[in-house]
């Protein structure tokens, strides 16, 4: 078992349930059916003190975005989106949903990247929608337009900035993943789609000339950036694949499942080449969030108030 | 959360109400309760908990309930019968079927956990027998649930699993049975194990399939921690959801955690259901007020079938079925649930547990405020 330390509660079981942040703090979400009982979770590595962040109201993911001007956590949810300070402590921005759900669907908003050559945070919605945020200056966040898709589709599961084709890309509940050509003030344009890529995609990151979806049932998908075509499909884990992030400067992608196995794997950054770095289990848990440090990945899971640390 | 979060409520009610319909029939028969008034007691609650309406609002699409809106719906349920459970009994009760629930919930991918509600759904049909029509009205359920569920995404299925984790995370109570098999700790959390059988389709950990121009061109498979752990797929549905409570009937090893493959439940609910009987005069007028309404669901429960012989049961897991636990742990309650407490130390308790026939139902708790699904359920 790995060396752990405490939470101030359990994590939930939600796909990506850990970020952290290039300077030490790491953060997960506690949802609760019980007003008030929700909140988020967060720990600094440095000094090992963990303590509770805000209440949160049925969050859907966790993320800190790299701004210029420093780290910011991103939390989205059926309310909307709160972009917080790095610790929590203050909220700077808050974007609202566009509109009310119908009696057969929530509306809420999931995931979010940032885009450095115009930065642009964007989110992602239940309608299928992306919305960029400007964020050029500390705490002066503007809502630019919400921006459809070509097509009708499903959710957004997740979302990234691919640098080697210049755009976001987004992942669906329906399996699509579709690129963004990103517009300093305009609507970003759904300019491709590679539909029913995969079955229910966790997570897209972007790893050099290749992009890689995470998928549910356990596999992860590594595609051309540039042409979308298929090069290798991993299957990584023996039961729900539940979370993963990347290196991307050093071609390393981390992926846990509820098989309570945390598998490191280098992708190749340019012939998509797989080989596997590191592999162990991490406690007999379903592992839900998986965040990267300095020397290994820190890890979540459901049921518990544990924060595992792997390194390797 | 997509359609998925809002299909979360029918999961939880049959399978819980599954787990409850198992745990009355195992301490109704260790408390040597006459065999009829065992079996009527399961039944009431069976027809009680399918009674069409009821269903037929439970499969609204609708947000999940809390943990003490959800308790207060099967204190009616299994109130519904001629038995009456004390306070404690019912909380320990409530206890049992969450961590039940828990464990299967934990232990199974999204697609499977339509495969546990089609287990309990045919358990159920099995234990309360054909009496009054029963059959029928789970097949009904079966029905609905193949409708609901056998077209839904797999996305959607993991937020409804998302959001059903949400709803048991925070109870760990012990549970004797659990303890034992080693699928619980200590502490009271789940242990999940690192091997199992894959789902269908799907190959060992660690194998990369390369592609070009969309033909596979090569595979290797790199060896991961667990990779040679994994079985292929056999084909069996998951055993979880059928009666551990039962030691005749017991799956080879309920705690088999490990998912099996996934069939789809289209396939699983054998042919289709022959209509439900209709409602008598009685339960049409009690449903008709409140019909199209969210909060009719637990009016529904309330509109069970009154009985003037009611017998009570003091304590359903008799005198010694909680212990506390040894030195070195917590000190947390356990739950003891292995059919072992009918002995004959217990006999004149139980004696007289029998003997408490013709006792008067309770009243049902004062509603919380605010809650109109609980005011219509007293109201009912």
């Amino acid at each position: 078992m790995a060396a752990a330390s405490q939470l101030t509660s359990g994590a939930s079981l939600l796909h990506n349930n850990l970020a952290s942040s290039s300077t030490g703090y790491v953060a997960s979400i506690h949802n609760s059916l019980n007003a008030g009982q929700g909140k988020l979770l967060l720990h600094a590595l440095a000094s090992g003190q963990s303590k509770d962040g805000p209440e949160v109201v049925q969050a859907t993911s966790i993320r800190y975005l790299e701004t210029l001007h420093g780290p910011v956590l991103v939390v989205t949810s059926t309310n909307g989106t709160q972009v917080y300070t790095e610790d929590a402590s203050a909220l700077i921005f808050f974007l609202p949903l566009s509109d009310q759900a119908g009696p057969d669907s929530i509306r809420y908003h999931q995931a979010a990247c940032f885009v450095p050559t115009t930065q642009h945070m964007v989110i992602g919605t239940s309608k299928g929608t992306i919305w960029p945020v400007s964020a050029v200056a500390a705490g002066q966040y503007v809502q630019l337009h919400e921006s459809a898709p070509s097509s009708p589709t499903a959710e957004v599961s997740d979302l990234c900035f691919s640098p080697i084709a210049d755009a976001v890309v987004s992942v669906h509940n329906n399996g699509d993943l579709r690129l963004w050509q990103v517009s300093e003030d305009a609507p970003y344009t759904n300019s491709d789609v590679v539909a029913n890529l995969c079955q229910a995609p966790v997570r897209v990151v972007s790893l050099g000339a290749q992009l890689a979806v995470a998928d549910g049932p356990g596999s992860i998908f590594i595609l051309d950036a540039t042409t979308r075509e298929l090069k290798a499909e991993v299957t990584a884990h023996g039961r729900w694949l539940s979370a993963a992030v990347s290196r991307e400067d050093i071609g390393l992608l981390v992926t846990v499942g509820e098989d309570t196995v945390l598998n490191v794997w280098q992708v190749d950054p340019s012939e998509g080449i797989v080989s596997l770095h590191h592999s162990t289990v991490v406690a007999d848990k379903l592992l839900c969030g998986v965040a990267l440090h300095g020397s290994g990945a820190s890890v979540v899971a459901y049921d518990s108030d544990q924060l595992y640390h792997v390194n390797f | 959360m997509a359609a998925g979060a809002l299909m979360t409520m029918p999961v939880l009610i049959v399978n819980m109400g599954g787990e409850m319909v198992y745990i009355l029939a195992q301490r109704l028969q260790a408390q040597q309760i006459p065999s009829s008034k065992g079996q009527k007691v399961l039944c009431d609650v069976v027809r009680t908990m399918y009674y069409p309406r009821f269903i037929e609002e439970l499969f609204k699409p609708q947000e999940i309930y809390s943990l003490q809106s959800t308790r207060q719906i099967f204190d009616r349920l299994a109130h519904s019968s001629i038995m009456r459970l004390n306070e404690s009994s019912m909380g320990k009760l409530f206890d049992l079927m969450i961590m039940g629930f828990k464990l299967q919930l934990m232990s199974v991918s999204p697609r499977e956990i339509i495969d546990v509600t089609n287990n309990h759904l045919e358990e159920l049909r099995r234990l309360a027998g054909d009496g009054e029509g029963v059959s029928s009205l789970v097949e009904e359920c079966v029905t609905q649930v193949r409708q609901a569920y056998g077209q839904m995404g797999l996305a959607d299925l993991c937020n409804m699993r998302h959001c059903l984790a949400t709803f048991v995370q925070d109870c760990k109570v012990k549970v004797s049975l659990f303890l034992h098999e080693g699928t619980q700790k200590s502490d009271g959390a789940f242990a999940m194990p690192s091997f199992g059988t894959l789902q269908e389709g799907a190959l060992q950990p660690g194998t990369v399939r390369y592609f070009s121009g969309g033909q596979e061109v090569r595979r290797e498979v790199l060896s991961t921690v667990t990779g040679n752990s994994w079985l292929p797929a056999t084909g069996q549905r998951t055993t979880l959801g059928s009666n551990i409570y039962d030691k005749e009937r017991r799956p080879p090893s309920s705690s088999a955690s490990a998912p099996s493959e996934v069939q789809a439940s289209a396939t699983n609910t054998g042919p289709p259901a022959p209509p439900a009987p209709p409602p008598s005069p009685i339960e049409v007028a009690k449903t008709a007020a409140a019909v199209g309404e969210l909060n009719m669901l637990a009016s529904l429960i309330g509109g069970g079938h009154a009985s003037t012989e009611t017998f009570k049961l003091e304590n359903l897991f008799g005198h010694d079925m909680f212990t506390k636990e040894g030195p070195g742990t917590s000190g947390a309650q356990v739950i003891q649930i292995d059919g072992a407490a009918a002995g004959g130390e217990h006999r004149g308790a139980l004696d007289s547990i029998r003997d408490e026939l013709e006792v008067p139902a309770p009243p049902p708790p004062p509603p919380e405020e605010g809650d109109d699904l609980l005011d219509l359920m007293d109201n009912a």
